[in-house]
């Protein structure tokens, strides 16, 4: 366990000092000039030019300008975001919340419902099953901002049940708000986990040594429990684990159809703006959650399968 | 002055848009708006009934700063001019009248007097002082401030406190399109005491701000919203607000304004991107006010080394382009064709003798005979004209692909270069980013209600929007006419002459003046239908609808 700990602890340094090197170099590269943003598209005097090009480094060559930015960051500081006037550190921790509760209850409805679905679909043969199977298949194919459109007409125009911007105030009110997000976050993945699921339970269920206990007169439940979920659950987990962890790109889209206050919404402005700092500390909290997500995936693997072991086969 | 708006849509764009009609431009024509309509829009909405406890305000993205320096987009303008008051006051009308200098006048062309008003204070309870003002306005102009305001405060060559309560501003030449700008971001006050501590966090979320007006600041989360609530001791009664909080909130995405709108969950808003009009027009709970509005729409030559060098190009392309069906297209409408370069609701003073010029000009014309013949007088036809856009800015596309059509039906081999929204904003501020360019297009305004703000920033040599390095000595002659003018009758025949040089010799090409556009809650009103929104306190009107 330790050993898993520490190769994955290694691998995720190495993982962020590469991609902050390549988000560094890409924003570098990419036309777009942040003196625009500051100016508002203004011919600006050369003294005010230049005043603005010194406050923010934008004269460096690229390695002197990843230095200090690596520097500053090795010493807690991310830096300050040119769009919107702050520290960088200071905007993480206000966006992170919503993006962090819209992500955790996305992976709940997932995983609860996804699973769900799969397991009576496959059990379920007949109406129950097809009305599934034709459900998901819609899903799967639906991106999420095609959803938030739906849903947003539905239920927060028509029916006024949600509503469609903002994030709220208070545990209650921002589960409200995020609620129409998730969803429309979660159509996809859930109906592929979904599809798996079934798939998966189906093969083990014909298996030899289920019909076996069947035909032994073990209980149902049992059977469910300890020969079908247990050998269907790596499948399972490898899919869910792959949806969960796109989930963190795909939350931008989402979170700009709602106006909602997030991590995902802010990458994506700061992209436009070319703020460097905010791109870099946001792609990087992005990589992190990446790697803890299927370093997670891993471990379980090893939960459920005694065949694979941490340490070894599973890194 | 100038200002270049960069409706800066995000990437997502089109996600909720479906909602409302992606792109969903009107396609049946609209009834277009008569000039004498137009020219009468009113205002103000009507006043309101009685208070209400707050309201949600949209903005099109989230304000950056509240540091009036800096200040020059549609959000920071709308937040500062609610929390703070200005030398001047511009009035929904356009014009100027007392504001925290509750006196001012000429000693001499080259030396203005302002009298502070006695009994202001700003949101800590300290007293406006003369200090106050030599601080604000000594910020505007020094360029460690990185702000915008120090080229049109040029003339000032000092400013010296003049007596407890009085303040001179000394200039190197007369100047009576100061008082203009007096009344504009870069005249409103702020605490010296409070933005010396903060330094250059000031006008951030961090450092907040300390104004004058009859709002003050209660809390700003950046991204999230911006609250502002009423200052029980506003030194105007006439201004006390009606509404004890406004939630200003970022809204980027049209078509989620929109869906928002018909929620209820926003209050109301300026419109400045009008891809959903239609959709708007169909919101049972809000309703669309028009008003004068200092905008205009225009095509913008790049240089004039290439074929828009020509005023004969120009005119031809001018008389190419269907400003009928592009106001259908982008304002359902209601805009005009520019008969003078500028919007007809930055008529601040004279009005009479500017409705009198703009009555006398001509209707722009479609013709495209004469067009082809202009061109082959010039011998451009077969040219090459090269058209700037990015179809991620809605406006901005379907004026390019307007242009595209009325330059390649005259003759010339017009084609455009699209660019990322983004870099779109680089045409303005990067000569490189131009080359290879020959024109874009852009919606843009003056500061204070006179034809001349808007016209100098682009035809004066030094004008801060003068991209091509257009000089035309006349013109230059007439504006300085203008600016010296102490009459404003005589001002005005003299910025008449200036426009009707920039209808002569287009250095840039006006497309349609638009009205401005106020949405509002039904259960609201009293908020302003003008441009001055922009600069003054007038959302302080906002209340109880009837």
């Amino acid at each position: 366990m330790r050993r898993f700990l520490l190769r994955r602890g290694a691998l995720l340094l190495a993982t962020l000092f590469i991609a902050s090197i390549a988000i560094y170099a890409a924003m570098y590269l990419a036309p777009g000039d942040p003196i625009a943003v500051l100016t508002g598209g203004r011919q600006v005097s050369p003294e005010a030019r230049a005043i603005l090009t010194e406050r923010y480094h934008l004269a460096d060559p690229l390695p002197v300008r990843y230095w200090y930015w690596l520097t500053s960051a090795l010493h807690g500081d991310l830096g300050y975001s040119i769009g919107t006037r702050e520290d960088v550190s200071t905007l993480i921790a206000q966006r992170a919340p919503t993006t962090m509760l819209l992500v955790v209850y996305t992976s709940l409805i997932i995983v609860v419902a996804g699973i769900g679905i799969g397991i009576l679909s496959a059990l379920k043969p007949g109406l129950l099953d097809t009305a599934a199977l034709l459900t998901t298949t819609v899903l799967a194919a639906l991106p999420s901002f095609v959803a938030a459109l739906a849903l947003i007409s539905v239920f927060a125009v028509k029916l006024h049940w949600f509503p469609a911007l903002g994030d709220g105030v208070g545990f209650a009110d921002q589960i409200k708000h995020l609620t129409l997000p998730a969803v429309a976050l979660a159509c996809s993945s859930l109906a592929l986990v979904a599809r798996i699921t079934r798939t998966s339970v189906r093969t083990e269920s014909a298996r030899e040594h289920v019909q076996t206990a069947i035909s032994r007169g073990v209980p149902a439940r049992q059977i469910l429990r300890k020969h079908i979920l247990r050998n269907a659950a790596i499948p399972i987990t490898t899919v869910t684990g792959l949806a969960l962890a796109s989930l963190i790109v795909l939350v931008s889209i989402v979170e700009q159809a709602f106006n909602l206050n997030g991590l995902g919404s802010s990458l994506v402005t700061a992209a436009q703006n070319k703020d460097f700092a905010v791109v870099q500390a946001i792609s990087l909290l992005m990589v992190v959650a990446f790697v803890i997500v299927n370093s997670v995936v891993d471990f379980l693997y090893a939960l459920l399968d005694p065949r694979v072991s941490l340490g070894t086969a599973a890194v | 002055m100038r200002i270049t708006t960069m409706k800066l849509v995000a990437l997502a764009t089109c996600t909720t848009a479906l909602l409302a009609g992606c792109g969903g431009r009107p396609e049946t024509a609209a009834t277009a708006i008569s000039d004498s309509k137009f020219l009468g829009l009113p205002s103000m909405t009507s006043a309101a009934a009685g208070p209400v406890d707050s309201a949600t305000w949209a903005l099109y993205r989230d304000p950056t700063t509240i540091d009036p320096a800096l200040a020059f987009d549609y959000p920071e303008n709308t937040v500062v001019s609610t929390l703070c008051d200005a030398l001047l006051r511009q009035q929904p009308d356009g014009s100027l009248t007392p504001g925290l200098a509750s006196e001012y006048h000429f000693d001499t062309p080259t030396s203005l007097v302002l009298k502070l008003r006695a009994g202001v204070r700003f949101w800590d309870g300290q007293p406006l002082t003369p200090a106050d003002v030599v601080f604000s306005l000594q910020r505007n102009l020094d360029t460690q401030t990185g702000g915008f305001y120090s080229t049109v405060l040029n003339r000032i060559s000092a400013i010296t406190v003049d007596g407890p309560d009085r303040v001179r501003l000394t200039l190197s030449g007369a100047d009576y399109w100061l008082p203009g700008e007096l009344s504009s971001m870069a005249g409103v006050i702020v605490e010296e005491r409070y933005a010396r501590g903060q330094g250059q966090r000031y006008g951030t979320p961090e450092g907040g701000a300390m104004c004058t007006g009859p709002y003050k600041l209660a809390e700003w989360t950046a991204g999230k919203s911006l609250k502002v609530a009423v200052n029980p001791d506003y030194w105007d009664p006439s201004l006390k607000p009606m509404t004890r909080q406004i939630d200003f909130r970022g809204v980027s995405n049209a078509a989620t304004l929109t869906t928002a709108l018909s929620t209820g969950e926003i209050s109301g808003t300026y419109l400045t991107d009008t891809s959903t009009f239609r959709e708007l027009e169909q919101i049972k709970n809000a309703q669309i006010h028009m008003g004068p509005s200092g905008e205009t729409e225009f095509l913008i030559p790049a240089n004039l080394t290439g074929v828009l060098g020509d005023v004969r190009v120009r005119k031809a392309l001018s008389l190419a382009f269907d400003r009928n069906s592009f106001s259908n297209a982008v304002y359902g409408g209601n805009a005009v064709g520019p008969r003078m370069s500028t919007n007809p609701g930055t008529w601040g003073y004279a009005k009479d003798a500017f409705t009198a010029a703009w009555n006398a000009a001509p209707e722009p014309a479609l013709d495209l005979e004469q067009a082809k013949q202009l061109i082959r007088d010039a011998g451009a036809a077969g040219k090459p004209l090269v058209i700037g856009t990015s179809t991620g800015l809605s406006t901005v596309n379907t004026a390019a692909n307007a242009w595209l059509e009325a330059a390649n039906a005259i003759g010339l081999n017009a084609s455009l270069r699209n660019v990322s929204p983004q870099n779109y904003i680089n045409f303005f501020t990067d000569a490189q980013a131009r080359e290879g360019v020959d024109a874009f297009s852009t919606t843009t305004y003056g500061d204070y209600a006179d034809p001349a703000a808007l016209i100098a920033s682009y035809t004066e040599p030094k004008g801060a929007q003068n991209y091509s390095g257009y000089d035309n000595p006349q013109l230059h002659a007439a504006l300085e006419r203008a600016r010296t003018a102490a009459d404003p009758e005589q001002r005005a025949a003299a910025t008449i002459e200036a426009d009707r040089l920039v209808m002569a010799d287009l250095p840039w090409i006006p497309m349609v003046h638009p009205a401005l556009f106020l949405i509002m809650d039904k259960k609201l009103t009293g908020a302003p239908s003008s441009f001055a929104y922009m600069q003054a306190p007038w959302l302080a009107k906002l209340g109880q609808g009837q």
